[in-house]
C-alpha cells in the first residue's frame, strides 16, 4: 500500500492511498498516517481513489483517525471511493459518521459553505 | 447415456495455514482464479471482500488466533452462480447466528465486528454447517446483469 501527502491551498492535508486496505496495508501505513494526521490541521481528506479494497479492517483505521481528528476539533473526509468501497462505507454506516465526497472539489465546496441553521 | 453434455461446476481450492500470511495468500488466491474464469471485476471485488472477512472470522474467533491450523477456501464457478466455499477445524462456531451489529457510531468504544454485515450485504445466500471436523461457510454469488463475466477481450 503507498501513501502520499499534500497540502492543498487552504490548508487541508490531502492523504493520497492507493492499493489494498486490508491488514497489511494497514500495517504498511499505520505510522505515515499516523503522522500525517498528527502534523496535519484540523481538517484531513483521505483519497480513496486508488483504494482496490477495504475491509474490516480498514474501517477501523479510517474510523480510529477520525476519532483522533473530532477529539481535537477537526474532522476527516473520504473522497471518491471506488464503487466496492463506496458500498462497505454504506452498509457499515461510516459513511453515516465520516462524510464522502465525490472528489477533492465537492469536499472543498462543502468545507466552504455555512452550517446548516447558520 | 445421455446425449447432452452439460459442462459440471469447476471447483477448485487452497488450504492456508491460519497466521499472518493467510489473509493475503487467500486474497492472491481469489483474485488469480476470478480471473482465470473471467468474472467480472465488479464480482471479483465482492467476493474477495467476503473472504477476506469470512476467513479473518475463523482465524480470530473460530480458532481464537491460534496459528497452524488449516483452512480452505474453495472457489466453485458454476453457470448462473460463484460459491465460495471457507471449511476450518475450529470447535463450531457460526458467525451467522452473532446479532447484526448496528451501525457504527463516532462515541462508541466498540471498534469493529462489521465482517458480517459486510458479507450479508454482498453475497446473495449464506449457509453455514457444522462438519465432522469443524465448520463450512457457503457464500453464493449469483452471475447476474450486474456482476456477469467479463466480456471477452
Amino acid at each position: 500500500m503507498q501513501l502520499h501527502t499534500n497540502r492543498l491551498a487552504d490548508g487541508t492535508e490531502l492523504v493520497l492511498l492507493a492499493g489494498r486496505l486490508d491488514s497489511a496495508g494497514v500495517a504498511s501505513i499505520e505510522a505515515p498516517l499516523s503522522a500525517a494526521i498528527a502534523a496535519g490541521g484540523s481538517r484531513v481528506l483521505v483519497d480513496l481513489s486508488q483504494v482496490s479494497f477495504l475491509a474490516s479492517i480498514g474501517i477501523r483505521a479510517l474510523l480510529t483517525h477520525a476519532r483522533t481528528l473530532a477529539r481535537r476539533g477537526g474532522s476527516l473526509g473520504l473522497v471518491g471511493p471506488r464503487a466496492v468501497v463506496a458500498e462497505v462505507l454504506d452498509v457499515t454506516g461510516i459513511a453515516k459518521i465520516i462524510p464522502v465526497f465525490a472528489d477533492v472539489e465537492a469536499a472543498s465546496a462543502a468545507s466552504k459553505a455555512p452550517a446548516p441553521g447558520s | 447415456m445421455s446425449g447432452v453434455r452439460r459442462e459440471a461446476p469447476h471447483a477448485s481450492s487452497i488450504v492456508v495455514r491460519a497466521g499472518p500470511e493467510a489473509l493475503s495468500r487467500v486474497a492472491d488466491w481469489i483474485r488469480a482464479r476470478g480471473d482465470a474464469h473471467a468474472l467480472a471485476p465488479a464480482l471479483l471485488d465482492r467476493i474477495d471482500v467476503c473472504a477476506a472477512e469470512l476467513v479473518a472470522n475463523v482465524l480470530e474467533h473460530g480458532l481464537g488466533g491460534a496459528a497452524g491450523a488449516p483452512v480452505r477456501v474453495a472457489l466453485i464457478v458454476g453457470e448462473a452462480r460463484v460459491q465460495l466455499v471457507i471449511d476450518d477445524e475450529a470447535p463450531a462456531f457460526d458467525p451467522l447466528r452473532r446479532a447484526p451489529r448496528a451501525s457504527a457510531r463516532m462515541d462508541e468504544s466498540r471498534v469493529g465486528g462489521w465482517g458480517i454485515a459486510i458479507v450479508r450485504h454482498f453475497a446473495h445466500e449464506l449457509d453455514y454447517a457444522r462438519t465432522p471436523n469443524g465448520n463450512r461457510l457457503t457464500a453464493t454469488f449469483l452471475l447476474d446483469a450486474g456482476t456477469a463475466r467479463a466480456a471477452p477481450r
